[in-house]
């Protein structure tokens, strides 16, 4: 007899519904399982067949085909367990099949008939959804995630015979419905006001929040670069609702999601500086995300950036640049959104004192070599350059509070409004994404600001390139001010924090 | 090459065979009489012993002077727009001539002028923002009086040394170690450009292909010493080459300047020294100008009308008190002693440095002297 039901695999950030076909004919016993099947996928023959057996069901001793289609799509994920076994229960009568129409079933399956949690749960779901389907039996660790997607029944189960049961009409389960209670309002272990000090750093990384900046502060060790750069989030704005969605969907198929619910804070990663190209912007042979795509919505932070190979933060360019990585491989060529803000931090030479410190023991060319590890095509990228020094002992034993997070993110809120306003009619939200046509047709400098930058360029010898970011930081401290045009002193402070390298 | 003439294109020749300095030299043209003799001639052992050769390096030599390749020589002349200048040329410096051993030929790029108001002005390459600060207000001031600098082109204070003397729109030398087709250190090429742009000359003894080698500083050295009527040091720590450049002129009875510094600072016990054995100390442009006019030296006529003092509004003034002239200060610090917010302070630092009033080092701002002040 034959069944069809649906189970979904993930490939890249998409979910795809994947029909597992069994046909029980006569014939010697065998077990065939075709349809491009990975390594983990075959060897569920062995889990399904224990688990049918230890729910109390029987496994046919008949000829036994299965097959995932389409034939074509290379399937990697365990959660398609669950489906075989409701696909060879089906097929051998011990279900009725016309129970397990418009029905998902994911689930990895333990030999007692355990279900166990699986990856990427969301990403399928969503697309199940869009195909029809009506609802979806999950292990209960998945049910929260599987939720998120509103219009589909949600059903968990904690073994195959649960599952089966239902099926049968004997013991049905019961739908699960949405548990409220995560509010908007986010609270951090972390706030601004714990730092002494860093006026200078605060403000730029205030700017770099406010506009989507990337920034790079330089300082001596124990400055609190690092310190600075795990409080970035607290000052962010909450995700909204479709990049909340977006960013749920990475950690699901990464398999980073805890607890199953939506994503409400800011991704923060930070990488070792050990770290491998494919680590950083994703690989292998079916490409996974790497941190940058990890990041996307969030913050990147790099810290001690020359002490990466050169490189690895090479291939941080096209990310930068397009907010999207496209990884090929021999199996696949996947694209993987990557928009973050890169905050990295370094220290001005390798014994870290250089200009803070009278006594910087490198050598002129130990402090080239340094600095010359991260490339101009990179730098160019940074639109903040922010020094950090070490915090006198008067600011450490201070205990005049300095302001908190909730103070700065209201700023940042207000500034993000306005850029969303001006730049409604264009494919971006925030200063640092515009384009060189959204900065000639939106930024509008009044004339002694055009004058002073005239004047900056020729002194300071500034390069075209940087021309645009100048524009872009400037309007981001307008936006900030609440001023209509960028001002002289808007775009002076801009040029303040431009590359000093 | 036009206006070289054949005799000194041998000399040029002859110092470029490897082997031969200027004491060497000296030696074959004393014998010959000509370079373009001495070239030709056949070199006997009465001459290797004279030299003092080995039979070997000795034969190497002359092989060397066999296969020497004339064209190569003058197209690469061209090509990196060298004049070799020979003892005997006008546009020799003159103050050059005079020492014990001044080289032969002089491989020039650039302008080089019998300047007579010339002042050698060195220090040490690891240098404190207050050397850096002080060697570019002077060369830029002395630069505008019309004195001619010269100096190594080294990292620190050297470069500042140039590029002072560039914005004082004067003339400036840089004596190098290494044959012109190759800039050390590189990061300098630029300035070296610019100051061939501006009138100046890159100068060496060394024939193309010679690498920058730690022997040739000290001879180097001697040439920046020779070429000028004084020698300042700006700052030098114990050992330091600057000192050695001191030593030679003294040595040629020029006259020395040291620039007083903090007796904690590493990088000021060499002048600090300098100054206990007798040197002159350098406060301001005026102390070396006297010199020169009690010497009886005319000073030329000052070649840029000295520019106005800026003017600075109220907040600009405020910043420029609190900060220093001889260390960088962080933004930090100068919000603390103004008492200016930070958007308001970044800009009037922005606008001071567009004054040349203040300058941003990797640690902070420092209070810029080459523009508002004259030492």
């Amino acid at each position: 007899m034959f069944a069809r039901i649906s189970g979904a695999a993930t490939l890249g950030l998409g979910g795809h519904v994947i029909a597992v076909e069994t046909d029980i004919s006569n014939g010697l016993p065998s077990f065939d399982l075709v349809g491009l099947a990975s390594t983990s996928v075959k060897e569920a023959k062995e889990r399904v067949r224990a688990a049918i057996k230890n729910s109390g069901y029987e496994f046919p001793m008949r000829r036994l085909t299965v097959n995932l289609a389409p034939a074509d799509l290379k399937k990697d994920t365990s959660g398609l367990d669950l489906g075989l076994a409701i696909a060879i229960l089906a097929s051998s009568g011990q279900i009725p099949l016309e129970a397990c129409a418009d029905c998902l079933f994911l689930g990895e399956l333990a030999l007692d008939g355990e279900i166990r949690p699986v990856n990427g749960v969301l990403p399928m779901v969503i697309e199940s959804a869009a195909q029809g389907v009506k609802s979806v039996f999950v292990s209960s660790k998945n049910g929260a995630e599987a939720l998120l997607c509103p219009s589909v029944t949600v059903y968990t189960a904690e073994s195959l015979s649960h599952v089966a049961a239902h099926l049968k009409g004997d013991a049905p389960l019961k739908p699960i419905t949405a548990q409220e209670g995560a509010s908007d309002i986010l609270d951090y272990d972390l706030d601004f006001s714990e730092v002494q000090g860093q006026a200078e750093a605060k403000r730029a990384l205030e700017i770099a929040a406010a506009g989507g900046h990337n920034i790079l502060m330089i300082g001596p060790p124990g400055s609190g670069k690092t310190m600075l750069a795990k409080r970035i989030p607290t000052i962010l704005p909450p995700l909204g609702k479709q990049e909340a969605l977006e960013v749920t969907k990475i950690y699901s198929v990464a398999g980073l999601l805890r607890e199953g619910q939506l994503m409400r804070r800011r991704p923060f990663r930070s990488p070792h500086h050990t770290i491998s190209r494919a680590g950083l912007v994703g690989g292998g042979t079916i490409p996974h995300p790497g941190e940058v795509t990890l990041s996307h919505h969030g913050v990147l932070f790099l810290d001690e950036l020359p002490e990466f190979p050169r490189s690895v933060l090479e291939v941080l360019r096209q990310p930068l640049e397009d907010g999207i990585v496209h990884i090929a491989r021999v199996n696949a060529a996947l694209s993987y959104p990557s928009r973050f803000v890169l905050v990295a931090a370094m220290n001005p030479c390798p014994c870290g004192r250089y200009g803070f410190d009278d006594d910087c023991t490198c050598s002129e060319n130990n402090r080239h070599r340094y600095i010359h590890k991260i490339s101009g095509p990179l730098l160019d990228r940074i639109d903040l350059h922010v020094r950090v020094a070490r915090p006198a002992y008067g600011d450490l034993v201070a205990s005049h509070g300095a302001e908190t997070s909730a103070t700065i993110r209201d700023r940042v809120l207000e500034a993000r409004a306005r850029q969303a306003a001006r730049l409604a009619a264009y494919d971006c939200y925030c200063n640092a994404h515009m384009g060189h046509r959204e900065i000639k047709e939106t930024c509008c400098l009044s004339s002694p600001a055009r004058d002073m930058l005239r004047e900056a360029f020729d002194l300071l010898r500034l390069s075209a390139r940087s021309y645009d970011r100048l524009i872009k930081v400037a309007q981001t401290i307008a936006d900030l001010s609440g001023a209509e045009q960028i001002e002289e002193r808007h775009v002076a402070e801009a040029i303040s924090y431009r590359n000093k390298m | 090459m036009s206006g070289v003439t054949e005799e000194t294109m041998y000399a040029a020749a002859l110092q470029s065979l490897p082997g031969l300095g200027s004491r060497r030299l000296k030696t074959i043209l004393d014998r010959y009489r000509s370079a373009k003799a001495a070239w030709n001639a056949t070199w006997d052992d009465d001459l290797r012993r004279r030299l003092r050769f080995s039979t070997t390096s000795f034969g190497k030599l002359i092989e060397e002077r066999n296969v020497f390749n004339w064209d190569g020589f003058s197209r690469k002349l061209s090509f990196y727009g060298v004049r070799p200048i020979a003892l005997w040329d006008d546009d020799y410096p003159c103050w050059l001539s005079f020492i014990a051993q001044p080289p032969l030929v002089l491989f020039c790029q650039g302008m080089l002028k019998a300047d007579r108001y010339t002042l050698a002005m060195v220090g040490s390459r690891k240098a404190s923002p207050y050397g850096l600060n002080a060697a570019e207000t002077l060369a830029m001031n002395l630069a505008e009086r019309g004195i001619t600098l010269v100096s190594g082109g080294a990292r620190g204070i050297d470069t500042r040394i140039h590029a002072g003397a560039l914005k004082g729109k004067g003339r400036t030398v840089v004596v190098v170690a290494n044959g012109l087709d190759r800039t050390y250190p590189r990061e300098n090429k630029r300035l070296f450009r610019d100051i061939v742009e501006q009138g100046g000359a890159i100068l060496s003894e060394y024939t193309f292909g010679t690498e920058p080698r730690a022997q040739h500083f000290p001879a180097r050295n001697r040439i920046i010493a020779g070429m000028a009527a004084a020698t300042v040091v700006i700052e030098a720590a114990l050992g330091s080459g600057s000192l050695i450049t001191a030593d030679f002129a003294l040595e040629e009875g020029r006259d020395v300047f040291a620039m007083p510094g903090s007796i904690f600072a590493e990088t000021s016990k060499g002048t600090n020294r300098l100054l206990q054995m007798g040197a002159m100390a350098v406060t301001d442009t005026d102390d070396i100008l006297q010199v020169f006019e009690n010497r009886g030296w005319l000073l030329p006529t000052a070649a840029a009308e000295i520019g106005e003092a800026v003017d600075l509004d109220e907040t600009e003034k405020q910043v420029l008190k609190a900060l220093s002239m001889e260390r960088a200060i962080p933004a930090e610090d100068l919000m603390l002693a103004t008492g200016l917010a930070l958007p308001k302070l970044l800009h009037t630092l922005l606008r001071l440095q567009l004054k040349k009033a203040v300058e941003e080092l990797p640690g902070g701002y420092i209070r810029c002297a080459a523009a508002a002040i004259r030492l």
